[in-house]
């Protein structure tokens, strides 16, 4: 983010007539702003992110993955503030203090908010990720993501939620997209899309945060004075899409708007091409649990397996 | 100069062999990039080029995430 000056003022209250100081740049929208005209602009892109891609209306019951941290957080402030009618979902994943301290920070904020935060134990359910990890022979960021979308959407559907929105941000989709290009892993990336439409017990996802960088949620969170975990889970260390992440950003800071334009270029010229050559797959029940699946036991069902022979 | 920061929950300390120290410089010397982390004194942030001294509360964020 290249610098503010000294004294610049805040380019919506100048055009008021109004003097306050500008404490943020974002140079790819040209705009300095206030603390508060930061917050506004950030609550109304997410709004006209929703409106965009026909995420959800205010007749919508959404459930928000939250994890604890920034943008989960931010999110569920957000919508809450823009009129939805938005409740938090957390997966207490079992990893020793990060998970113990995140649901901490998740459970104040949903009190402070006034909006349930549904919780459900990863031990209780099958076994906690640093024992997931042992049986499995995926990293462990996979398996975890495997159940984490698994419950979501199971108790989406139990506690009666027609949509999931996850906090993935512009930085986040950004990176992924990067990573997909580079391996020209079609198959992900005709999915890399901020909505997922509901079909044969998948709940719809959406992600209304695919165009606020990681940067513009921190400060959000910042501004509104959201407590949120701010280590980082035990598990994520070397994960690559930390290295391109910065490597973006030094792309970005001589070029800013270049992240956006990826993104936005990627969903309006290249996704609707991947889409037409989509053949349509019906997902099956899984036998054990019922799930949806396109294999005849679910992913989770299996690691079940695997954690039964292992002990 | 000795300057304590907060970052990800965590106490450290920053040495400089300067008297005038800048948030960019804590950032620069923390390896961060402002493209994706800032500075916060005495719980407002501070700009680039906003001079920081040992009595200031200062905190690092970096807004990057993995996972
Ligand atoms: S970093 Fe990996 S293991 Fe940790 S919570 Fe995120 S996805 Fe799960
Ligand atoms: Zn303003
Ligand atoms: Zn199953």
């Amino acid at each position: 983010m290249a610098k503010l000056k000294k004294g610049t003022r805040c380019s919506i209250c100048k055009a008021k007539g109004e003097k306050e100081k500008a404490v943020v740049f974002l140079p790819h929208h040209r705009l300095a702003l206030c603390r508060k005209h930061f917050v506004s602009w950030f609550e109304k892109r997410v709004e006209k992110t929703v409106k965009e891609f026909r995420m959800f209306s205010k007749k919508d019951r959404i459930l928000v993955a939250v994890s604890g941290g920034k943008d989960s957080l931010s999110l569920w402030n957000a919508l809450v503030n823009l009129g939805y009618q938005a409740d938090g979902f957390y997966i207490d994943l079992g990893i020793d203090q990060y998970s113990q301290d995140s649901k901490q920070l998740a459970l104040s904020f949903s009190e402070k908010i006034d909006r349930s935060l549904h919780i459900v134990s990863l031990k209780e359910e099958l076994a906690p990720i640093p024992v997931i990890d042992t049986v499995s022979n995926r990293p462990a960021c996979s398996a975890c993501g495997t159940v984490k979308r698994y419950y979501m959407n199971r108790y989406a559907k139990e506690l009666g939620y027609n949509i999931i929105a996850t906090g993935h941000n512009l930085d986040d989709e950004v990176a992924v997209l990067f990573g997909n290009t580079l391996h020209w892993d079609v198959n992900y990336l005709k999915r890399q899309y901020p909505v997922l439409e509901e079909e044969d017990g998948f709940v719809r996802k959406v992600k209304p945060l695919c165009k606020i960088t990681e940067k513009e949620s921190a400060l959000y969170a910042f501004f509104n004075g959201i407590e949120y975990i701010e280590y980082e889970c035990p598990f994520s260390e070397g994960a690559s899409s930390i290295e391109y992440k910065e490597l973006l950003s030094r792309l970005e800071e001589k070029h800013p708007g270049t992240k956006l334009q990826f993104y936005t270029n990627f969903l309006k010229n290249m996704y609707p091409i991947l889409k037409e050559h989509e053949k349509k797959e019906k997902p099956k029940k899984c036998i054990i649990c019922g799930e949806p699946t396109y294999a005849d036991i679910c992913s989770v069902c299996k690691m079940r397996e695997r954690l039964k022979k292992a002990v | 100069m000795d300057i304590e920061i907060k970052y990800r929950g965590k106490k450290q300390v920053l040495k400089f062999d300067k008297e005038k120290i800048t948030a960019g410089d804590i950032l620069k010397a923390m390896g961060l990039s402002p493209e994706y982390a800032f500075v916060v004194k005495n719980g407002e942030i501070a700009q680039e080029d906003e001079t920081v001294s040992p009595q200031d509360e200062i905190k690092v964020v970096n807004a990057i995430s993995g996972g």
